[in-house]
């Protein structure tokens, strides 16, 4: 099988599996619902108008849901983890599998953050101007990229592991500050109306494709005892 | 589920550098190493009183300071490309290389952030600083390096672990010119860049300070090393003694 078709494959029955059971998606939008609350509860929601703390407010909960999204990627459920061996031990590149893994993981936490996006406006009182909506899908696309793509090397490491999920987020999280600087600062800056520039979006590609790359060369290494 | 891993079993002291080092790594490593440690203290305070009456008692720091940080560098870049060749290679003593590079260069990050937090509490009256660039940069190298020795400590008995810890060694060194850049464009520096020096006695101290703490460093990561080393042979005489125990 060819590597664009492999790709095409794991994306497919991926999302096949979460339009049957929405364990994934439903299990990251309650955690993005919680962390709201309990942040909007912690700091006082009505006292929280400096634009550069809403933002870190909306990519806590985003962060915090979308590593549900990565750490169910490898073991949601029995007949996911008999499908990812099956697809470690099918003639196929190991490279397609990370890519498809990390699109359909991709795919679920962006409906996530489109899911939990207007809670968050409406419970802080937020606005994002007209003319920065574009901005901040870019920004929040790429930043979805890049944690995507880094737990789902991550993941295949700890999934198989005692303590896996714990382990995947103290792993993951430290690694993940730079693009969360990024997109913090950005969104900041837009929800304050001002222009946030080029270089929150140069930093996300730029961690984009570290760890895209890094994912291509790696997870061979990471997932070889599973086939 | 885990098939077992094509990684070959570790052969413990194959790769000591003699026998009694093997034997004795603390008497023979951290012992050299503390002593020149005590004597670079001796050597700054005898060299550097005319950085104290220009600068200020806090500034004797900088002699720690900057030297750990250029080391703990090296040893992250080293912790890395002893990963590549664990990951090339399937070898059991860069595998033990990279791990004590890794453990060294937690232990100098810790100095760095610790000698760091002492400047600043001095210099700006708070400990930390969460607009400072280079502060910051450490701290999240901290978490990142804390992470990869959890990771060795959790898969411990694991036969995976040398290669996920390998992954995450690499991963972590080439995160760390995005978190350079993070967060040199989006906080706000405080960091002295450059500091200034004045007089040779100054300048002379803080270049002997710089060529010589990397050499102690070897000689902690050597005991370090040495160490598991020790470790593996153990856990092989145990599993020897336990299989004896099973057929007799």
């Amino acid at each position: 099988m060819s590597g664009w078709r492999a790709f095409a494959t794991v994306v497919r029955w991926d999302l096949a599996r979460e339009m049957k059971r929405r364990s994934t998606l439903t299990a990251m939008a309650a955690t993005a619902l919680l962390v709201l609350f309990v942040l909007s509860f912690a700091i006082d929601a009505r006292r929280a108008d400096d634009p550069r703390i809403r933002s870190g407010l909306l990519w806590v909960t985003w962060i915090f849901a979308g590593a549900v999204g990565v750490e169910r990627a490898f073991g949601a459920g029995r007949d996911a983890g008999a499908m990812t061996e099956g697809f470690l031990v099918a003639p196929i590149p190991r490279a397609a599998l990370f890519y498809g893994r990390t699109a359909s993981t991709f795919l679920l936490t962006t409906a996530m953050s489109a899911l939990s996006i207007p809670v968050f406006l409406v419970l802080f009182d937020a606005t994002v101007p007209a003319s920065g909506i574009a901005w901040l899908a870019a920004v929040s696309l790429l930043t979805l990229l890049g944690m995507s793509a880094l737990g789902v090397l991550l993941a295949s490491m700890t999934s198989t592991v005692r303590g896996g999920d714990v382990l995947l987020r103290l792993l993951m999280l430290p690694v993940l500050l730079p693009a969360v600087a990024a997109a913090v600062t950005g969104t900041g800056l837009l929800l304050d109306g001002q222009d946030p520039g080029l270089r929150p979006a140069a930093l996300l590609a730029a961690f984009d494709l570290t760890f895209l790359g890094a994912g291509h060369v790696l997870f061979d290494h990471a997932a070889e005892d599973r086939s | 589920m885990s098939a077992p891993s094509t990684f070959p079993q570790p052969q413990p002291g194959r790769d000591a550098a003699y026998p009694f080092a093997a034997n004795f790594p603390f008497v023979a490593h951290a012992v050299p190493a503390f002593a020149g440690l005590a004597w670079l203290n001796h050597l700054i305070d005898s060299l550097a009183p005319k950085a104290v009456q220009q600068i200020g008692t806090s500034y004797l720091i900088q002699y720690y300071h900057v030297p750990a940080a250029i080391s703990m560098y090296l040893f992250f870049l080293l912790c890395a490309v002893s990963s590549v060749v664990v990951l090339v290679h399937r070898s059991p003593a860069w595998d033990r290389r990279a791990h004590a590079f890794g453990q060294t260069a937690l232990l100098l990050n810790g100095i760095v952030l610790g000698t760091g937090m002492v400047w600043g509490k001095t210099a700006w009256g708070v400990w930390w600083d969460w607009a400072d660039p280079r502060l910051l940069t450490s701290g999240v190298a901290f978490l990142m390096y804390l992470g990869y020795a959890m990771l060795q400590d959790a898969l411990r008995d694991d036969p995976r672990r040398a290669r996920f810890a390998a992954i995450y060694g690499i991963v972590a060194l080439l995160n760390l010119p995005l978190v350079h850049y993070a967060i040199k464009w989006f906080g706000t520096a405080s960091h002295p860049v450059e500091v200034r020096m004045k007089t040779p006695e100054i300048s002379m101290t803080l270049n002997v300070a710089m060529g010589v703490f990397p050499v102690f460093w070897l000689l902690i990561y050597r005991w370090v090393h040495d160490r598991l080393v020790l470790r593996d042979r153990a856990e092989s005489v145990m599993a020897r003694l336990r299989r004896l125990e099973e057929n007799a």
